[in-house]
């Protein structure tokens, strides 16, 4: 097995005394495609938040290539390949779709705080945000403002967001969220054809993108590692169908 | 199950309820037609000579700095000296108004940039009065700058009223420092008698400083290109679109990789330096520096001139603090209470005219269907 792209040590988690992560540990294969799954409050986004930098963990380490990120800012790990999409949209409103992907673009080519060019004359800026909306299918509204866009269009603009600044480990948190059938089937051919060889972190409720996207899942449950398996492995797993299997299926 | 039955129930019925019957058609659709007429008119009118017609937001600007550089060519001296005023009062409005609308930040204690520079600009011209104006103005507007970029790394990690609060203990210290600091700010009587006989515009090339329009011209010449850079940067570059980027998400910025401390903390550091030059030329155009000028009613009184202004529009607050002069100029003569109805005016402003005066003209513009 060759070296883990992110490790995640014995991490824990608490808010205002009350534990949310207790000791969980993953470890990410460079390529792999992971899907997180669990309930409601079994610590997902949390998780999430501790390997981007949003929330600082009260124990453990944060490895990301092998270099520990634990307590490198947000904006750092961005630089150094974590991209991350977010459960509850955020976007740049009164930018249009070309301006949201250009503000990640311009980062990603270390152009974000120039001040001695034009925006407007940085052609290749300009068409390569135009190629980004045209891979999740934004290419026709690229001068439309976000909040003109209908919530199917927003979420797609919000990976296209992710994929612009061309990380390494993507991390999409809940993806789906809010989709209607035909837009979550929509999103799945979209993601399956623009992830390529990237590796994938997969935060989703909706389980037939979970098993469309990932190659192993792992499942938390209370702040722990329940399972960690292939998806016919969890499928089969007593404890998952249980806690969480079970309560879907109702 | 039930629900389904009820379906076609409800598709049935809500063709027979004609979404016209709800409208009254006649009378007032005839109305409505012939008073849509006119724009229309207009609009067609324009949009046929566009090539003429430069858009609003393009000549705007170019005539309002037409105005001003031209005014001492039609206008009294009286006019001129409160022009003056104004316009560097307006650069203070415009440097106010960088953190406010382009940061999302209200600071309460902007006048300190203003206040310093000006008393800065006061001391230079007493210690090197045959040192080219133009280089005096840049050494106090960067020591604003430099000031702003030690507090703004306070202030900026605040957000919204903290924010708002950390400026305003700021704009107190300052104020209290000119007040009681007797031996270098002249305390309660100000700073008085620094200006030299002769301004130098460049080397070998005196200004006399009693002449009014030279020194109006002057201060022109350093203030319209200190705006301009400022709105450049803001306006057309990379670094202008991150702070917009800033101020919309801040927390997607900071996961797309933008350090957004640092790119409010130069926001904030461009608006001191603006409003140092700002104070600078003030020092310069008035001849007289006093606690006014660092007092914290000075630091509201820019907020009213940016909304007055409009704090939209990047020379909004300009038109603000040029009409903020000449109304308070004007009603002052009028009744001593003056304050009270500017006030009253300033309230109607926000609650009924939030976009302020280039607001109300922008949607003027548009209705007379102009490009």
């Amino acid at each position: 097995m060759s070296a883990p792209i992110l490790e995640l040590q014995d991490l824990t988690k608490a808010f205002s005394g009350l534990p949310v992560l207790r000791h969980v540990g993953l470890r990410l294969q460079p390529g792999e495609r992971r899907g997180l799954i669990g309930p409601n409050g079994a610590g997902k986004t949390t998780l999430v938040n501790l390997i981007t930098g949003g929330l600082r963990p009260d124990a453990g380490r944060i490895l990301f290539r092998g270099e520990p990120v634990t307590s490198l800012p947000p904006h750092r790990r961005s630089r150094l390949g974590i991209g991350r999409s977010f459960q509850i949209l955020s976007l740049f409103a009164g930018m249009t779709v070309l301006e949201n992907i250009r503000n990640a673009i311009l980062r990603h080519r270390g152009k974000g705080t120039v001040v001695w060019r034009r925006l407007s004359r940085m052609e290749a800026i300009q068409s390569e945000a135009a190629h980004y909306a045209g891979l999740v299918g934004l290419g026709d509204v690229l001068h439309k403002t976000v909040e003109t866009l209908p919530y199917g269009m927003q979420r797609r603009l919000d990976i296209a967001l992710v994929l612009a600044q061309q990380p390494e480990l993507i991390i999409l948190d809940e993806p789906a969220a809010g989709l209607s059938a035909a837009e979550t089937r929509d999103l799945i051919a979209v993601l399956q054809a623009v992830i390529g060889a990237r590796t994938l972190l997969l935060v989703e409720h909706d389980m037939d993108v979970v098993y469309a996207l990932s190659d192993r899942i792992t499942v938390l449950d209370y702040g722990r590692v329940l399972a960690e398996g292939t998806p016919a492995e969890v499928n089969a797993n007593e404890d998952v169908r249980r806690v969480y299997l079970g309560e879907a299926a109702d | 199950m039930s629900d389904q039955e009820s379906a076609p129930f409800l598709k049935k019925r809500r063709p027979y309820r004609g979404s016209t019957k709800l409208l009254p058609a006649g009378r007032l659709g005839d109305r409505g037609t012939s008073i849509a007429e006119e724009p229309r008119f207009f609009a067609s009118f324009f949009q046929k000579r566009r090539n003429f017609f430069p858009s609003g937001r393009a000549l705007s600007p170019i005539l309002l700095l037409a105005v001003l550089i031209l005014a001492p060519l039609v206008a009294s001296r009286a006019a001129i000296n409160d022009l003056g005023q104004a316009v560097c009062l307006g650069l203070f409005a415009i440097s106010f108004n960088i953190i406010f609308n382009f940061s999302g930040l209200l600071s309460f204690g902007h006048a300190a940039f203003f206040g310093v520079a000006a008393y800065g600009e006061a001391l230079l011209l007493q210690q090197f009065g045959n040192m080219p104006v133009p280089l005096l103005v840049m050494a106090a507007g960067g020591g604003a700058a430099l000031l702003g970029l030690v507090l703004g790394h306070i202030c900026v990690r605040r957000q919204g009223a903290y924010f708002s609060m950390t400026t305003l203990a700021i704009g107190a210290f300052f104020y209290s420092a000119a007040f009681k600091w007797s031996s270098v700010t002249g305390g309660t009587d100000g700073l008085d008698g620094f200006m030299p006989g002769s301004l130098n515009i460049l080397p070998g090339w005196p200004a006399d400083s009693s002449g009014l329009s030279q020194t109006y011209w002057l201060v022109l010449s350093i203030l319209i290109p200190s705006g301009l850079a400022a709105w450049a940067l803001l306006a057309l570059t990379p670094f202008g679109n991150a702070v917009r980027a800033v101020r919309q998400n801040e927390t997607r910025a900071k996961f797309l990789g933008y350090n957004t401390h640092v790119i409010k903390l130069a926001n904030f550091t461009l608006a001191a330096g603006l409003a140092g030059v700002a104070g600078a030329l003030w020092a310069v155009d008035n001849a007289f520096v006093s606690t006014d000028s660092i007092d914290l009613t000075f630091s509201t009184t820019v907020i009213i001139m940016t909304f007055l202004g409009g704090s939209g529009w990047y020379w909004g607050p300009m038109i603000g603090a040029v009409v903020y002069i000449a109304g308070s100029d004007w009603l002052s003569a009028v009744t001593p209470h003056w304050q009270i109805w500017f006030g009253l005016a300033f309230v109607a402003m926000v609650l009924f005219a939030p976009g302020g005066i280039s607001g109300l003209v922008a949607s003027a513009w548009r209705r007379l269907g102009l490009p």
